[in-house]
Formats: C-alpha cells, sequence, structure tokens
C-alpha cells in the first residue's frame, strides 16, 4: 500500500504540474495506461474545482491531496477548507448529448460529468474544517487494460448502467456538478511509504 | 495558443501545436474557430494529434464554438489521442464532433447537408 499527500498551491495555473507528479506516483504503483490518464483527468477536475470553488476567495490556503493506490483501489480524496459546494451543482442535469440538446448543454459543469462517469464512486463531505471530495476507482486490471486498446475495462458501473438503459431505450438523467480546469505545482509531499 | 491553418479543398485544417488545452487555451483556439468561420470556412477540421491532455475547461470552449459553427456548418476533429478519446466519450462529446482518425480521413468524409 502507497500513500501520500501532496500540497497544490491554490492556483489554476498550479495544478498540471501537481496532476504530472501525482500521476508519477501513480504509475510508480503499478496504474499505467488508460487507467492513468482517465486518473489524472479526475484528479485535475477535482483539484481545479477546489481551486476554483473552494478557495476562490483564500487563494493563500493550498488545496490537500491525498492519494492512496492500495494495489487493486485507488482513492484520491482533494481537500480544501472553502464554504463548499453549493447544493445547485450537484442537481441532476440532461444526461444525452445530441445535436437536439447541444445548446441547452451548460458550458461549465463538465468537470463533475467526468468525475462521475469515470469514477467507481464520487463522493462529497463538508466538514468543519475540510471539504472533502473522495474519488474511488477499481485499479486492479490496470496493466490489462493498458494492453487492451479498447479499453473495456475503463467502464465504471455507472458507465455499464447507462449502456444498458440505452439499449433499453430508456433514458437517465445524471448529476451535473461544477467545472474545472489546469495546472502546476507548489509542493511538499508526505511519502508514507511507497 | 499555437496552431496553424492548412486549407484543404473545401475544408480547413486548423492544427493546435499545444500539448494540453485548459480554459485559456481553450479560449484562444475558439477565438481561432471563431475568426476561420468569420472568413467565411463553413467546414472546419481540428487536427489534435499533437494535444496530449485536455481538461473539462479547454472542452468546454469547444463545445462553444460547435454551438457557433452550428448545423449550417461542421467542426470535426481529428488525431485524438487516447486521452482525448476518453475524455469525448465520458462527457458523450463523440456523438456531436465527427471524428476521423487521420486528416487525410477527413478530406474523404461527405460533405454534410447544408453546407
Amino acid at each position: 500500500m502507497a500513500r501520500r499527500t501532496f500540497i497544490v498551491e491554490s492556483d489554476l495555473s498550479a495544478s498540471a504540474a501537481a496532476v504530472s507528479r501525482i500521476g508519477a506516483f501513480c504509475r510508480r504503483n503499478g496504474v499505467s495506461g488508460n487507467m492513468l490518464a482517465v486518473i489524472e483527468l479526475c484528479t485535475v477536475e477535482a483539484l481545479n474545482n477546489a481551486i476554483e470553488h473552494g478557495h476562490a476567495t483564500t487563494p493563500e490556503i493550498p488545496v490537500e491531496v491525498d492519494v492512496d493506490v492500495d494495489g487493486s483501489e485507488l482513492v484520491v480524496e482533494v481537500r480544501d477548507r472553502g464554504l463548499g459546494l453549493p447544493a445547485h451543482v450537484l442537481r441532476a442535469a440532461p444526461r444525452d448529448v445530441t445535436w437536439e440538446t447541444l445548446h441547452t448543454l451548460p458550458e461549465r459543469g463538465l468537470g463533475l460529468v467526468i468525475l462521475r462517469r469515470a469514477m467507481d464512486e464520487v463522493s462529497y463531505h463538508v466538514g468543519a474544517e475540510w471539504n472533502s471530495l473522495v474519488l474511488r476507482k477499481h485499479v486492479g486490471d490496470a496493466t490489462s487494460a493498458r494492453r487492451e486498446k479498447a479499453s473495456p475495462n475503463l467502464r465504471t458501473p455507472q458507465m455499464k448502467r447507462e449502456r444498458v438503459d440505452e439499449e433499453r431505450g430508456r433514458g437517465r438523467e445524471e448529476q451535473d456538478l461544477p467545472a474545472a480546469a489546469s495546472d502546476r505545482e507548489h509542493a511538499r509531499d508526505h511519502a508514507e511509504g511507497e | 495558443m499555437r496552431s496553424s491553418e492548412l486549407p484543404l479543398g473545401n475544408l480547413c485544417v486548423l492544427r493546435v501545436h499545444d500539448e494540453r488545452i485548459d480554459g485559456k487555451v481553450g479560449a484562444e483556439l475558439a477565438h481561432a474557430i471563431a475568426d476561420l468561420v468569420e472568413r467565411g470556412h463553413p467546414r472546419i477540421v481540428l487536427d489534435l494529434g499533437r494535444v496530449r491532455f485536455m481538461d473539462s475547461t479547454g472542452l468546454a470552449c469547444l463545445v462553444g464554438s460547435l454551438k457557433l459553427v452550428g448545423r449550417q456548418g461542421q467542426l470535426s476533429v481529428a488525431g485524438l489521442q487516447e486521452g482525448l478519446q476518453i475524455l469525448f466519450k465520458l462527457t458523450r462529446m463523440d456523438r456531436v464532433f465527427p471524428n476521423h482518425v487521420t486528416i487525410e480521413d477527413a478530406t474523404r468524409a461527405p460533405k454534410p447537408a447544408g453546407v
């Protein structure tokens, strides 16, 4: 099991470098290929949300990211000390994207859609001191996923359910969350065993 | 953003030279697309073959451009690396952005109705 805490400056231009370091840590612990790309994408989105929404008025406070890899599951926890996400960003938004729905699609909010569709589990907690966004992903078959170009292993339970729903001709709604953005890190890492 | 234009028959290829597209680069890209539309290019192919990473704010800028081009024109993408393919699939943007493996494929694609 490997665990590390990354301290990231609350500046959107800091998140790319931070995620690059987080990605390197994941790679050293057996996550690779498409799975690694998904983890990096989701970490950027979560980090940028914390910077943009959590620390919009308190950029002097850094965001903390804990990454835990235990061989089969990867957990990323992003913590900020802001006011927490407003309830409206968690409300349902149209799930399907077609030419007919495109003009009604908000251009903000794609970030949390990505998290919900890519991760096995996304949870959000507002605490007295910290807000915490926790992302969980099964990565036990990450190595084989790299070999499989078609990457069927990347389908999350939600994506599989949606596919079944589509095949049955049923519509569903999914949660929409706020958007996110880019990168660079300022950093102090606490290695707790790699 | 670093990019270059390449007119190819009835379409215009806009090649992005940056490796990352975030909100800032995405906004500049959207501006470049709007400029092409204004100059009378209804069919635009974005060559994203060099782009290794795009986040949701970069993608949101492309969605804005897609709305701008509308169905009177066509905005397609080409050369998506695996990370970008995942992004387009996760957000279901693969349903509204025609996706070509190569620029050559884009030139061979049938002209959409109304363009």
